[in-house]
């Protein structure tokens, strides 16, 4: 059928997710969060025993959880540990227009029919990465 | 909230609707609006993150953490359809995917012929199909007068139009009823229903006139004689255009505004000037003053420069391919 439904909230109220390590300007109801970078990162194949990989660590070295959120000086400056020996250096952009994302409904039953998309969350904000990474010391 | 988006598509890449309108087929709509969607391609790695908990090397203590859940390489990017753009393109589909109804010899009710009958539709059969908003679709199939007969959807030609336009008038004059004041709709499409015309014309007809949205209010309805005077002159304009060789296509203006005049209620007659119809027609034949209607006209500036001929899907386009034709 040409015609499909795209919901506007989600079928299923978001589950209680794990503490948000984010700014509060990137958290969504969600939690869900967009991350750019200009090149692509190499990863080990995932091995079953171990499905996620660790690639480093997410660093907002000028924000302060309790700053005014006036201030957003802190936005211009975000590294990206990747491994032990790399560091990107990126910061925090509003999108220039909002971004759905979107994913197909789960119907919460196993039935062939079409229910459609659904928007699970819209994201105002990123962090992008355009700069070369720069070796670190660990 | 409830559902008030959908992702909708014409039925298949041919019967794209738009010559101007390249690439993806797919649009989004609201209830209101419709919107192009293109994909922008992106060389940088997007990643959409969660939040999730790191489990620490001794197995016990978690830190919060994100996890990268999907990487996308492209994103859709929205544009706003034209309205007037998604207007001409949703009438250009109607025309083409509804059988016409030429008038009261054309067999709406006993159509048994399985050949003939796989390509009837219902409105919303023709409305999945169409990558338009409801609104948008609506607004486009009350202004062609399109009706529904058991299940199956028509588009009324201009001299269908004209004929059940005369009937709705001459039963009015008949039986006394002012269409210049409200009248009630049910008697009088009982009245007209004698001629032969499908109710369901006639209410498309009345709907299209009607003064107001709310035309059902107590079954009675008045027309807008704004409306109404324009279209009578639209329909006689459409209906010079229609038939016969390119040559005899047309109709001097005198002679057209006297068929105007009477097709119009005795009161409403005055208001009929060449002024309503600017940008509506085009001169079939310059030396002998005729003029028809010209419907692919969308500068209202310019009366020559007619856009190019669409490209697409153009076998059922009956009397205005014949006139492009016939202009070469």
């Amino acid at each position: 059928m040409p015609t499909i439904p795209l919901h506007t909230s989600p079928a299923q109220a978001a589950v209680t997710n794990p503490t948000n390590p984010l700014p509060q300007l990137l958290q969504t109801p969600s939690g869900l969060a967009i991350l750019e970078i200009q090149g692509s990162i190499n990863l080990p194949a995932a091995s079953p025993s171990s499905p996620t990989i660790s690639i480093g660590r997410l660093v907002f070295p000028d924000h302060t959880a309790g700053g005014s959120p006036e201030n957003k000086s802190w936005m211009k400056r975000v590294h990206l540990y990747v491994g032990q020996h790399q560091r990107l250096t990126g910061e925090v952009k509003k999108l220039p227009n909002p971004v759905a994302v979107i994913r197909k409904r789960d119907s919460g039953e196993a039935t062939a029919e079409v229910v459609g998309l659904e928007i699970a969350e819209i994201v105002y904000y990123k962090v992008i990465f355009s700069s070369r990474p720069e070796p670190v010391g660990t | 909230m409830s559902e008030s988006l959908w992702l909708k598509s014409a039925e298949t890449p041919n019967a794209n609707v738009g010559s101007k309108q390249s690439g993806s087929s797919t649009v989004l709509c609201t209830n209101d609006h419709t919107y192009q969607l293109r994909q922008v391609q992106s060389s940088n790695s997007v990643f959409i993150l969660l939040p999730s908990e790191n489990i620490l090397e001794d197995n016990q203590t978690t830190t919060p953490s994100l996890s990268a859940i999907s990487q996308c390489t492209a994103t859709l990017e929205l544009i706003p359809s034209d309205p007037a753009e998604s207007f001409t393109m949703a009438s250009q589909l109607l025309k083409r995917s509804l059988p016409s109804y030429k008038g009261t010899d054309t067999d709406v009710g006993l159509g048994t012929n399985i050949t003939i009958s796989r390509k009837y539709k219902d409105k919303n059969a023709i409305f999945q199909d169409a990558p338009f908003s409801t609104e948008e679709f609506d607004k486009t199939w009350n202004e062609l007068c399109a009706f529904e007969v058991l299940d199956r959807a028509w588009v009324p030609t201009p001299s269908a139009l004209a004929l059940a336009w005369k009937s709705i008038l001459s039963a009015a004059t008949v039986r006394g009823v002012n269409l210049e004041k409200s009248f009630d709709l049910k008697s009088l499409v009982e009245m007209v229903g004698n001629d032969g015309f499908p109710e369901a014309l006639i209410i498309a007809v009345v709907i299209r006139l009607a003064s107001d949205t709310d035309y059902l209010k107590d079954d009675y309805v008045s027309l807008d004689r704004d409306k109404t005077v324009q279209w009578v002159g639209i329909v006689c304009l459409q209906k010079a255009g229609e038939s016969g060789q390119a040559s005899t296509k047309g109709i001097t203006k005198s002679g057209f505004l006297a068929q105007w005049h009477d097709l119009l209620p005795e009161g409403w007659r005055k208001h009929a000037s060449m002024d309503l119809l600017k940008t509506k027609f085009s001169h079939s034949d310059p030396s002998k003053g005729k003029i028809i209607f010209g419907e692919d006209i969308y500068d209202p500036t310019s009366l020559e420069t007619l856009p190019s001929a669409d490209t697409g899907g153009k076998t059922n386009r009956k009397w205005h391919d014949k006139f492009k034709m016939g202009r070469k």
